[in-house]
Protein backbone atom coordinates (compact mmCIF):
# COMPACT_ATOMS: atom_id res chain seq x y z
CA UNK A 1 0.00 0.00 0.00
CA UNK A 2 0.85 3.50 -0.51
CA UNK A 3 0.91 4.30 3.01
CA UNK A 4 1.93 2.53 6.52
CA UNK A 5 -1.49 1.54 8.09
CA UNK A 6 -1.91 0.85 11.67
CA UNK A 7 -4.43 -1.23 13.35
CA UNK A 8 -5.13 -1.35 17.06
CA UNK A 9 -6.62 -4.01 18.70
CA UNK A 10 -6.08 -4.87 22.59
CA UNK A 11 -4.24 -7.44 23.02
CA UNK A 12 -6.62 -9.58 25.31
CA UNK A 13 -7.69 -10.72 21.69
CA UNK A 14 -5.00 -13.57 20.10
CA UNK A 15 -2.18 -12.42 18.72
CA UNK A 16 -1.92 -14.62 15.93
CA UNK A 17 -3.61 -12.34 13.18
CA UNK A 18 -2.00 -13.21 9.69
CA UNK A 19 -1.15 -10.11 8.19
CA UNK A 20 1.78 -9.34 5.95
CA UNK A 21 3.87 -6.50 6.94
CA UNK A 22 2.67 -5.15 3.68
CA UNK A 23 -0.96 -4.41 4.20
CA UNK A 24 0.11 -2.78 7.28
CA UNK A 25 1.26 -2.97 11.19
CA UNK A 26 -0.96 -4.69 13.81
CA UNK A 27 -0.80 -2.25 17.25
CA UNK A 28 -1.12 -4.11 19.92
CA UNK A 29 -2.68 -1.67 22.98
CA UNK A 30 -1.30 -3.39 25.89
CA UNK A 31 -2.31 -2.68 29.61
CA UNK A 32 0.77 -2.78 31.36
CA UNK A 33 0.24 -5.61 33.50
CA UNK A 34 -0.26 -6.97 30.66
CA UNK A 35 2.62 -6.94 28.53
CA UNK A 36 4.46 -10.08 29.65
CA UNK A 37 1.67 -12.39 28.71
CA UNK A 38 1.72 -10.51 25.48
CA UNK A 39 5.57 -10.89 25.43
CA UNK A 40 5.42 -14.70 25.78
CA UNK A 41 2.50 -14.69 22.89
CA UNK A 42 4.34 -12.73 20.63
CA UNK A 43 7.74 -15.11 21.03
CA UNK A 44 5.67 -18.10 19.29
CA UNK A 45 4.32 -16.14 16.69
CA UNK A 46 5.31 -17.36 13.39
CA UNK A 47 4.08 -15.56 10.80
CA UNK A 48 5.64 -12.76 8.38
CA UNK A 49 3.12 -10.00 10.96
CA UNK A 50 4.59 -6.94 11.85
CA UNK A 51 3.71 -4.96 14.94
CA UNK A 52 4.60 -2.67 17.83
CA UNK A 53 2.62 -1.17 21.04
CA UNK A 54 0.40 1.04 22.48
CA UNK A 55 0.65 2.45 25.40
CA UNK A 56 -1.53 4.60 27.89
CA UNK A 57 0.36 7.14 29.36
CA UNK A 58 -2.15 7.49 31.92
CA UNK A 59 -1.42 4.56 33.40
CA UNK A 60 1.52 3.89 35.83
CA UNK A 61 4.72 3.61 33.82
CA UNK A 62 7.70 2.31 36.37
CA UNK A 63 11.16 1.67 35.34
CA UNK A 64 10.28 -2.11 35.04
CA UNK A 65 7.64 -1.50 32.74
CA UNK A 66 10.05 0.74 30.60
CA UNK A 67 12.82 -2.36 30.51
CA UNK A 68 10.11 -4.67 29.63
CA UNK A 69 9.21 -2.67 26.19
CA UNK A 70 12.64 -2.21 25.34
CA UNK A 71 12.39 -6.13 25.23
CA UNK A 72 10.10 -5.92 22.98
CA UNK A 73 12.01 -3.99 20.35
CA UNK A 74 14.58 -7.08 19.88
CA UNK A 75 11.34 -9.31 18.89
CA UNK A 76 12.02 -10.33 15.45
CA UNK A 77 8.83 -9.27 14.17
CA UNK A 78 8.67 -5.67 15.98
CA UNK A 79 8.15 -2.62 13.64
CA UNK A 80 10.93 -0.64 12.81
CA UNK A 81 10.32 2.66 10.59
CA UNK A 82 13.83 2.87 8.68
CA UNK A 83 15.47 1.53 11.30
CA UNK A 84 14.10 2.94 14.61
CA UNK A 85 10.95 0.75 16.59
CA UNK A 86 8.32 2.23 16.08
CA UNK A 87 6.15 2.81 19.27
CA UNK A 88 2.74 4.19 20.20
CA UNK A 89 1.73 6.29 23.18
CA UNK A 90 -1.83 7.53 23.58
CA UNK A 91 -3.00 10.20 26.79
CA UNK A 92 -5.25 13.10 27.36
CA UNK A 93 -2.17 14.29 29.60
CA UNK A 94 0.76 15.66 27.57
CA UNK A 95 2.82 15.95 30.32
CA UNK A 96 2.07 12.23 30.87
CA UNK A 97 3.03 11.41 27.38
CA UNK A 98 6.04 13.24 27.13
CA UNK A 99 7.08 11.71 30.30
CA UNK A 100 6.38 8.33 29.07
CA UNK A 101 8.32 9.26 25.63
CA UNK A 102 11.18 10.04 27.46
CA UNK A 103 11.73 7.17 29.74
CA UNK A 104 11.08 4.77 27.25
CA UNK A 105 13.66 6.80 24.89
CA UNK A 106 16.32 7.41 27.65
CA UNK A 107 16.21 3.33 28.20
CA UNK A 108 16.48 2.55 24.66
CA UNK A 109 19.28 4.86 23.98
CA UNK A 110 21.17 2.75 26.97
CA UNK A 111 20.60 -0.68 24.78
CA UNK A 112 22.37 0.74 21.61
CA UNK A 113 19.39 2.61 19.49
CA UNK A 114 20.39 5.60 18.37
CA UNK A 115 16.19 6.39 17.92
CA UNK A 116 12.91 5.56 18.64
CA UNK A 117 9.69 6.80 16.41
CA UNK A 118 7.67 7.69 19.44
CA UNK A 119 4.06 8.60 17.88
CA UNK A 120 1.27 10.41 19.97
CA UNK A 121 -2.18 9.24 19.07
CA UNK A 122 -5.40 10.87 19.52
CA UNK A 123 -8.55 9.28 18.92
CA UNK A 124 -10.30 12.29 18.27
CA UNK A 125 -7.70 13.36 15.23
CA UNK A 126 -10.39 12.35 12.80
CA UNK A 127 -8.02 13.09 9.76
CA UNK A 128 -5.93 9.91 10.45
CA UNK A 129 -8.18 7.99 13.10
CA UNK A 130 -10.81 5.40 12.68
CA UNK A 131 -12.96 2.74 13.97
CA UNK A 132 -12.99 -0.59 12.24
CA UNK A 133 -16.51 -0.68 12.49
CA UNK A 134 -17.29 2.40 10.34
CA UNK A 135 -16.69 1.35 7.23
CA UNK A 136 -18.01 4.67 5.26
CA UNK A 137 -15.96 7.13 7.25
CA UNK A 138 -12.31 4.60 6.66
CA UNK A 139 -12.84 4.95 2.72
CA UNK A 140 -13.32 8.39 2.87
CA UNK A 141 -9.92 9.28 5.21
CA UNK A 142 -7.96 7.12 3.44
CA UNK A 143 -9.22 8.84 0.12
CA UNK A 144 -9.07 12.17 1.48
CA UNK A 145 -4.86 10.52 2.97
CA UNK A 146 -4.69 9.68 -0.81
CA UNK A 147 -5.31 12.87 -2.45
CA UNK A 148 -3.40 15.39 0.08
CA UNK A 149 -0.37 16.23 -0.17
CA UNK A 150 1.56 14.16 2.48
CA UNK A 151 3.23 11.73 0.03
CA UNK A 152 4.45 8.96 2.03
CA UNK A 153 4.85 7.34 5.46
CA UNK A 154 2.18 6.75 8.30
CA UNK A 155 -1.06 6.07 7.03
CA UNK A 156 -4.28 6.02 8.85
CA UNK A 157 -4.66 4.29 12.38
CA UNK A 158 -7.75 2.04 13.04
CA UNK A 159 -8.68 1.29 16.15
CA UNK A 160 -10.77 -2.72 16.03
CA UNK A 161 -13.28 -4.22 18.80
CA UNK A 162 -12.07 -7.70 16.76
CA UNK A 163 -9.37 -8.51 15.35
CA UNK A 164 -11.13 -10.68 12.66
CA UNK A 165 -12.35 -7.61 11.18
CA UNK A 166 -8.92 -6.29 10.07
CA UNK A 167 -9.19 -8.41 7.26
CA UNK A 168 -12.34 -6.39 6.03
CA UNK A 169 -10.60 -3.15 6.53
CA UNK A 170 -7.56 -4.24 4.60
CA UNK A 171 -9.65 -5.30 1.74
CA UNK A 172 -11.10 -1.94 1.78
CA UNK A 173 -8.45 0.44 1.63
CA UNK A 174 -6.84 -2.11 -1.29
CA UNK A 175 -10.08 -1.01 -2.77
CA UNK A 176 -9.99 2.38 -2.30
CA UNK A 177 -6.93 2.43 -3.57
CA UNK A 178 -7.30 1.06 -6.94
CA UNK A 179 -10.49 3.47 -7.30
CA UNK A 180 -7.16 6.19 -6.47
CA UNK A 181 -5.29 4.53 -9.36
CA UNK A 182 -7.98 4.43 -11.56
CA UNK A 183 -9.15 8.43 -11.88
CA UNK A 184 -5.03 9.49 -10.61
CA UNK A 185 -2.60 7.65 -12.33
CA UNK A 186 0.21 9.88 -12.90
CA UNK A 187 -0.34 11.04 -8.81
CA UNK A 188 -0.53 7.21 -7.85
CA UNK A 189 2.86 6.14 -9.61
CA UNK A 190 4.77 9.57 -8.09
CA UNK A 191 3.54 8.50 -4.16
CA UNK A 192 4.45 4.71 -5.11
CA UNK A 193 7.66 5.88 -6.32
CA UNK A 194 8.36 8.12 -3.56
CA UNK A 195 7.68 5.46 -0.86
CA UNK A 196 9.96 3.00 -2.32
CA UNK A 197 12.79 5.11 -3.44
CA UNK A 198 12.47 6.60 0.16
CA UNK A 199 12.87 2.94 1.78
CA UNK A 200 15.77 2.48 -1.08
CA UNK A 201 17.55 5.41 0.16
CA UNK A 202 17.31 4.23 3.87
CA UNK A 203 18.46 0.60 3.01
CA UNK A 204 21.65 2.04 1.18
CA UNK A 205 22.38 4.40 3.60
CA UNK A 206 21.93 2.12 6.47
CA UNK A 207 24.23 -0.33 4.20
CA UNK A 208 26.52 2.32 3.61
CA UNK A 209 26.82 3.22 7.55
CA UNK A 210 27.54 -0.89 8.57
CA UNK A 211 30.42 -0.88 5.59
CA UNK A 212 32.16 1.63 6.81
CA UNK A 213 31.75 0.39 10.69
CA UNK A 214 33.16 -3.07 8.71
CA UNK A 215 35.96 -0.94 7.21
CA UNK A 216 37.31 0.40 10.50
CA UNK A 217 36.90 -2.90 11.77
CA UNK A 218 39.42 -4.16 9.30
CA UNK A 219 41.64 -1.51 9.74
CA UNK A 220 41.75 -2.06 13.63
CA UNK A 221 41.78 -5.89 12.94
CA UNK A 222 45.53 -4.67 10.90
CA UNK A 223 46.55 -2.24 13.25
CA UNK A 224 46.60 -4.62 16.14
CA UNK A 225 48.16 -7.82 13.43
CA UNK A 226 50.64 -5.36 12.44
CA UNK A 227 51.34 -4.52 16.22
CA UNK A 228 52.93 -7.93 16.29
CA UNK A 229 51.42 -7.81 19.65
CA UNK A 230 50.39 -11.58 18.84
CA UNK A 231 53.44 -12.30 17.96
CA UNK A 232 55.07 -11.34 21.10
CA UNK A 233 52.47 -12.85 23.09
CA UNK A 234 52.93 -16.10 21.34
CA UNK A 235 56.39 -15.73 21.85
CA UNK A 236 56.07 -15.25 25.86
CA UNK A 237 54.08 -18.45 25.35
CA UNK A 238 56.50 -20.55 24.34
CA UNK A 239 59.53 -18.93 26.10
CA UNK A 240 58.19 -19.73 29.63
CA UNK A 241 56.32 -23.49 28.07
CA UNK A 242 59.03 -25.17 26.27
CA UNK A 243 62.23 -22.87 25.58
CA UNK A 244 63.16 -23.14 29.56
CA UNK A 245 62.76 -26.39 29.70
CA UNK A 246 66.27 -28.29 30.30
CA UNK A 247 68.43 -29.62 27.27
CA UNK A 248 68.52 -33.59 28.43
CA UNK A 249 64.69 -33.12 27.99
CA UNK A 250 64.77 -31.16 24.90
CA UNK A 251 67.10 -33.89 23.24
CA UNK A 252 64.73 -36.84 24.46
CA UNK A 253 62.15 -35.19 23.24
CA UNK A 254 63.60 -34.85 19.85
CA UNK A 255 64.36 -38.87 20.33
CA UNK A 256 60.93 -39.19 20.67
CA UNK A 257 60.03 -37.37 17.90
CA UNK A 258 61.75 -39.20 15.27
CA UNK A 259 60.84 -42.36 16.73
CA UNK A 260 57.02 -41.67 16.39
CA UNK A 261 57.90 -40.68 12.99
CA UNK A 262 57.50 -36.56 13.14
CA UNK A 263 60.78 -35.88 12.63
CA UNK A 264 63.14 -37.39 9.78
CA UNK A 265 66.35 -39.62 11.18
CA UNK A 266 68.74 -38.44 8.75
CA UNK A 267 68.02 -34.76 10.15
CA UNK A 268 69.88 -35.99 13.60
CA UNK A 269 72.99 -36.32 11.58
CA UNK A 270 72.96 -34.19 8.55
CA UNK A 271 71.92 -30.66 8.97
CA UNK A 272 71.36 -30.25 5.04
CA UNK A 273 68.39 -32.86 5.14
CA UNK A 274 64.88 -32.30 5.47
CA UNK A 275 63.22 -32.35 9.24
CA UNK A 276 59.81 -32.70 9.02
CA UNK A 277 57.40 -33.97 5.92
CA UNK A 278 55.24 -30.72 5.08
CA UNK B 1 15.36 -40.70 35.50
CA UNK B 2 13.48 -37.61 34.03
CA UNK B 3 15.75 -36.62 30.81
CA UNK B 4 17.96 -33.16 31.21
CA UNK B 5 16.86 -29.90 29.08
CA UNK B 6 18.60 -27.23 27.92
CA UNK B 7 19.02 -24.25 26.09
CA UNK B 8 21.34 -22.79 23.85
CA UNK B 9 22.44 -19.32 23.56
CA UNK B 10 23.71 -18.59 20.13
CA UNK B 11 25.09 -14.94 19.10
CA UNK B 12 25.22 -14.57 15.70
CA UNK B 13 27.37 -11.12 13.66
CA UNK B 14 28.56 -12.71 10.62
CA UNK B 15 24.88 -13.67 9.31
CA UNK B 16 24.64 -17.61 6.95
CA UNK B 17 21.74 -17.89 9.35
CA UNK B 18 20.74 -21.33 7.23
CA UNK B 19 24.02 -22.64 7.50
CA UNK B 20 23.94 -22.42 11.68
CA UNK B 21 20.22 -23.70 11.80
CA UNK B 22 21.94 -26.59 9.47
CA UNK B 23 24.03 -27.05 12.14
CA UNK B 24 21.95 -26.95 15.28
CA UNK B 25 19.76 -29.47 13.71
CA UNK B 26 22.69 -31.93 13.56
CA UNK B 27 23.63 -31.09 16.84
CA UNK B 28 21.75 -33.03 18.92
CA UNK B 29 19.50 -35.86 19.86
CA UNK B 30 17.89 -34.36 22.78
CA UNK B 31 15.24 -31.27 22.17
CA UNK B 32 16.25 -27.84 23.19
CA UNK B 33 14.90 -24.23 22.72
CA UNK B 34 17.19 -22.26 20.51
CA UNK B 35 17.94 -18.05 21.41
CA UNK B 36 19.17 -17.09 18.30
CA UNK B 37 20.50 -13.02 18.52
CA UNK B 38 20.95 -11.78 14.93
CA UNK B 39 22.77 -8.04 15.46
CA UNK B 40 20.54 -6.32 12.83
CA UNK B 41 22.55 -3.83 11.44
CA UNK B 42 25.81 -6.05 10.85
CA UNK B 43 27.26 -5.49 7.54
CA UNK B 44 27.00 -8.99 6.97
CA UNK B 45 23.56 -8.91 7.70
CA UNK B 46 22.65 -6.20 5.81
CA UNK B 47 24.76 -6.92 2.60
CA UNK B 48 23.14 -10.92 2.22
CA UNK B 49 20.36 -10.82 0.20
CA UNK B 50 18.68 -13.58 2.66
CA UNK B 51 15.47 -14.06 4.80
CA UNK B 52 14.67 -12.16 7.58
CA UNK B 53 15.75 -14.07 10.22
CA UNK B 54 12.13 -13.59 11.82
CA UNK B 55 10.93 -15.83 9.39
CA UNK B 56 12.10 -18.88 11.23
CA UNK B 57 10.81 -17.74 14.66
CA UNK B 58 8.39 -19.76 17.00
CA UNK B 59 7.98 -22.60 14.42
CA UNK B 60 9.84 -25.83 15.14
CA UNK B 61 11.54 -26.42 11.36
CA UNK B 62 12.99 -29.49 13.72
CA UNK B 63 11.25 -31.61 15.95
CA UNK B 64 13.63 -31.45 17.85
CA UNK B 65 14.21 -27.66 18.16
CA UNK B 66 12.13 -24.54 19.22
CA UNK B 67 13.55 -21.75 18.06
CA UNK B 68 13.41 -17.72 19.74
CA UNK B 69 14.87 -15.26 17.53
CA UNK B 70 15.91 -11.46 18.64
CA UNK B 71 17.55 -8.95 16.84
CA UNK B 72 19.41 -6.96 19.05
CA UNK B 73 21.78 -3.50 18.57
CA UNK B 74 25.52 -4.01 18.44
CA UNK B 75 26.81 -3.43 22.35
CA UNK B 76 29.01 -5.72 24.06
CA UNK B 77 29.81 -7.98 21.12
CA UNK B 78 28.79 -11.11 21.86
CA UNK B 79 28.39 -10.94 26.00
CA UNK B 80 25.90 -8.02 25.11
CA UNK B 81 24.11 -10.85 22.43
CA UNK B 82 23.91 -13.11 25.24
CA UNK B 83 22.43 -11.08 27.40
CA UNK B 84 19.60 -10.45 25.35
CA UNK B 85 19.02 -13.74 25.01
CA UNK B 86 19.07 -14.15 28.78
CA UNK B 87 16.43 -11.62 29.09
CA UNK B 88 14.78 -13.21 26.81
CA UNK B 89 15.04 -16.50 28.77
CA UNK B 90 13.53 -15.18 32.01
CA UNK B 91 10.68 -13.28 30.46
CA UNK B 92 9.62 -16.28 28.84
CA UNK B 93 9.90 -18.08 32.30
CA UNK B 94 11.97 -20.80 30.80
CA UNK B 95 13.23 -23.44 33.00
CA UNK B 96 15.93 -25.57 31.82
CA UNK B 97 18.79 -27.92 33.52
CA UNK B 98 21.75 -26.24 31.48
CA UNK B 99 22.42 -23.31 29.01
CA UNK B 100 24.97 -23.54 26.52
CA UNK B 101 26.62 -20.35 25.36
CA UNK B 102 27.90 -19.76 21.82
CA UNK B 103 28.39 -17.33 18.92
CA UNK B 104 29.46 -17.42 15.21
CA UNK B 105 33.40 -16.28 16.68
CA UNK B 106 35.61 -14.95 14.41
CA UNK B 107 38.94 -13.31 15.73
CA UNK B 108 40.73 -12.20 12.72
CA UNK B 109 43.40 -10.59 14.23
CA UNK B 110 44.37 -13.88 16.36
CA UNK B 111 46.68 -15.92 14.90
CA UNK B 112 45.05 -19.09 15.36
CA UNK B 113 41.71 -17.92 14.78
CA UNK B 114 40.22 -21.05 13.39
CA UNK B 115 41.73 -23.75 15.92
CA UNK B 116 40.35 -21.73 18.61
CA UNK B 117 37.08 -21.87 17.02
CA UNK B 118 36.94 -25.67 16.62
CA UNK B 119 38.11 -25.74 20.24
CA UNK B 120 35.14 -23.40 21.35
CA UNK B 121 32.46 -24.96 18.93
CA UNK B 122 33.13 -28.72 19.65
CA UNK B 123 31.55 -28.57 22.64
CA UNK B 124 28.04 -28.08 21.17
CA UNK B 125 28.47 -31.44 19.60
CA UNK B 126 26.35 -34.97 20.50
CA UNK B 127 29.59 -36.63 21.75
CA UNK B 128 30.26 -33.92 24.02
CA UNK B 129 26.95 -33.68 25.18
CA UNK B 130 27.15 -36.80 26.84
CA UNK B 131 29.94 -36.27 28.55
CA UNK B 132 29.01 -32.79 29.49
CA UNK B 133 24.92 -34.32 31.03
CA UNK B 134 27.22 -36.96 33.04
CA UNK B 135 29.91 -34.39 34.55
CA UNK B 136 27.29 -32.21 35.65
CA UNK B 137 25.15 -35.21 37.06
CA UNK B 138 28.18 -36.74 38.89
CA UNK B 139 29.06 -33.69 40.67
CA UNK B 140 26.41 -31.40 41.90
CA UNK B 141 29.19 -28.68 42.34
CA UNK B 142 30.03 -28.64 38.37
CA UNK B 143 28.90 -25.12 37.59
CA UNK B 144 31.00 -24.55 33.80
CA UNK B 145 31.82 -27.40 31.53
CA UNK B 146 34.31 -25.79 28.76
CA UNK B 147 36.60 -27.27 25.85
CA UNK B 148 39.83 -28.06 28.36
CA UNK B 149 42.39 -25.93 26.14
CA UNK B 150 39.90 -22.78 26.82
CA UNK B 151 39.98 -22.64 30.22
CA UNK B 152 42.25 -19.84 31.32
CA UNK B 153 43.64 -17.99 34.46
CA UNK B 154 43.94 -14.71 34.20
CA UNK B 155 46.90 -14.69 36.68
CA UNK B 156 48.13 -15.72 33.44
CA UNK B 157 47.28 -13.36 30.92
CA UNK B 158 50.17 -10.83 30.74
CA UNK B 159 48.33 -8.86 27.89
CA UNK B 160 46.60 -6.37 30.28
CA UNK B 161 48.73 -6.46 32.92
CA UNK B 162 46.40 -6.70 36.28
CA UNK B 163 43.27 -5.14 34.55
CA UNK B 164 41.01 -8.20 35.23
CA UNK B 165 43.50 -9.36 38.09
CA UNK B 166 43.03 -7.10 40.57
CA UNK B 167 42.43 -3.03 39.37
CA UNK B 168 40.50 -1.05 40.81
CA UNK B 169 38.31 -1.19 37.33
CA UNK B 170 37.79 -5.38 38.08
CA UNK B 171 37.48 -4.92 41.82
CA UNK B 172 34.76 -2.46 41.67
CA UNK B 173 32.56 -4.49 39.34
CA UNK B 174 33.42 -7.28 41.53
CA UNK B 175 31.96 -5.37 44.52
CA UNK B 176 28.90 -4.38 42.72
CA UNK B 177 27.87 -8.00 41.69
CA UNK B 178 29.22 -9.45 45.06
CA UNK B 179 31.73 -11.88 43.70
CA UNK B 180 34.84 -13.43 45.29
CA UNK B 181 35.61 -16.28 43.31
CA UNK B 182 38.48 -18.40 44.86
CA UNK B 183 40.63 -17.90 42.10
CA UNK B 184 40.60 -16.56 38.49
CA UNK B 185 39.78 -19.43 36.19
CA UNK B 186 37.44 -18.36 33.43
CA UNK B 187 37.01 -19.50 29.96
CA UNK B 188 38.19 -17.28 27.10
CA UNK B 189 36.10 -17.02 24.42
CA UNK B 190 32.83 -17.61 26.36
CA UNK B 191 31.51 -20.66 24.91
CA UNK B 192 30.43 -23.42 27.74
CA UNK B 193 27.78 -25.31 29.91
CA UNK B 194 26.68 -24.10 32.66
CA UNK B 195 24.11 -24.82 35.82
CA UNK B 196 20.81 -22.95 34.70
CA UNK B 197 20.00 -22.08 38.08
CA UNK B 198 22.95 -20.30 38.36
CA UNK B 199 22.73 -17.59 35.69
CA UNK B 200 19.12 -17.19 36.44
CA UNK B 201 19.61 -16.44 39.90
CA UNK B 202 22.24 -13.68 39.47
CA UNK B 203 20.06 -12.50 36.58
CA UNK B 204 17.16 -12.45 38.32
CA UNK B 205 19.12 -10.19 40.73
CA UNK B 206 20.54 -8.18 38.09
CA UNK B 207 18.70 -7.55 35.43
CA UNK B 208 20.53 -9.07 31.99
CA UNK B 209 19.92 -5.67 29.96
CA UNK B 210 21.20 -3.29 33.03
CA UNK B 211 24.09 -4.98 32.71
CA UNK B 212 24.67 -4.87 29.32
CA UNK B 213 23.87 -1.34 29.30
CA UNK B 214 27.05 -0.74 30.62
CA UNK B 215 29.38 -2.74 27.69
CA UNK B 216 30.94 -0.58 24.85
CA UNK B 217 29.43 -0.14 21.61
CA UNK B 218 30.99 -1.73 18.44
CA UNK B 219 33.48 -4.46 17.31
CA UNK B 220 35.68 -3.24 20.02
CA UNK B 221 38.72 -5.26 20.97
CA UNK B 222 40.49 -5.17 24.80
CA UNK B 223 43.93 -4.95 23.01
CA UNK B 224 44.62 -0.64 23.94
CA UNK B 225 42.98 -1.33 27.91
CA UNK B 226 40.61 -2.94 29.59
CA UNK B 227 36.70 -3.04 28.47
CA UNK B 228 33.56 -3.79 30.55
CA UNK B 229 32.67 -6.26 27.73
CA UNK B 230 35.95 -8.38 28.04
CA UNK B 231 35.77 -7.97 31.78
CA UNK B 232 32.48 -9.84 31.58
CA UNK B 233 33.94 -12.66 29.63
CA UNK B 234 35.45 -13.05 33.14
CA UNK B 235 32.42 -12.18 35.35
CA UNK B 236 30.26 -14.47 33.45
CA UNK B 237 32.36 -17.66 34.84
CA UNK B 238 33.56 -15.55 38.43
CA UNK B 239 29.20 -15.53 39.06
CA UNK B 240 29.95 -19.40 38.73
CA UNK B 241 32.66 -19.58 41.05
CA UNK B 242 32.04 -17.45 44.05
CA UNK B 243 28.97 -19.90 44.51
CA UNK B 244 31.37 -22.42 44.82
CA UNK B 245 31.01 -23.99 41.65
CA UNK B 246 33.65 -25.73 39.77
CA UNK B 247 34.80 -25.50 36.22
CA UNK B 248 35.73 -28.26 34.06
CA UNK B 249 37.50 -29.08 31.20
CA UNK B 250 36.91 -31.82 28.79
Amino acid sequence: MLYTNYYIIDTKQSVDINLDGKDGIIVFFTKTDNLTETYQNLDTLSNAAKYCLLIDSSEHIDQQTVELIISFFFLPGYFYYQGSPKMLIQGKNPASNQNARIAIMDEALKQGFEKIDIQFVNENDSAVFCFGSQEMQIADVYLNLLNSTHLSGNGLFIQFENGNEIAVSVALLRATEERFKLDNPVLYESKRNTGYYNEELYRMRALLQSAGNELDNQRSHAAILRSNSMASRLQHYYNNEYENLPVWYKKLGQIIKTISGKRSLRSAFDKNSKKYKA
Amino acid sequence: MKSKTYSVFFHNYYGKDQEWFSFFADQSTVPFHLYYNCVRDSYYRLAAIAEPPGIFSGESFSKRLRLSVRNSTNLGKDIGGKLVLMDAYLRLNAKTDYILLLHDKQSPYHHNSDHWRKELLRIAGNEFQQQVFRLFDENPQTGIVASKSTILNELNNDQDSNAYINSVFINSLKQKYNLSPPDLQYVAGTMFWVRASIFEEFFNRFRPLDVRQLLEKGNITDEAGPTNTHAWERILCWIVSSGGYKIKGI
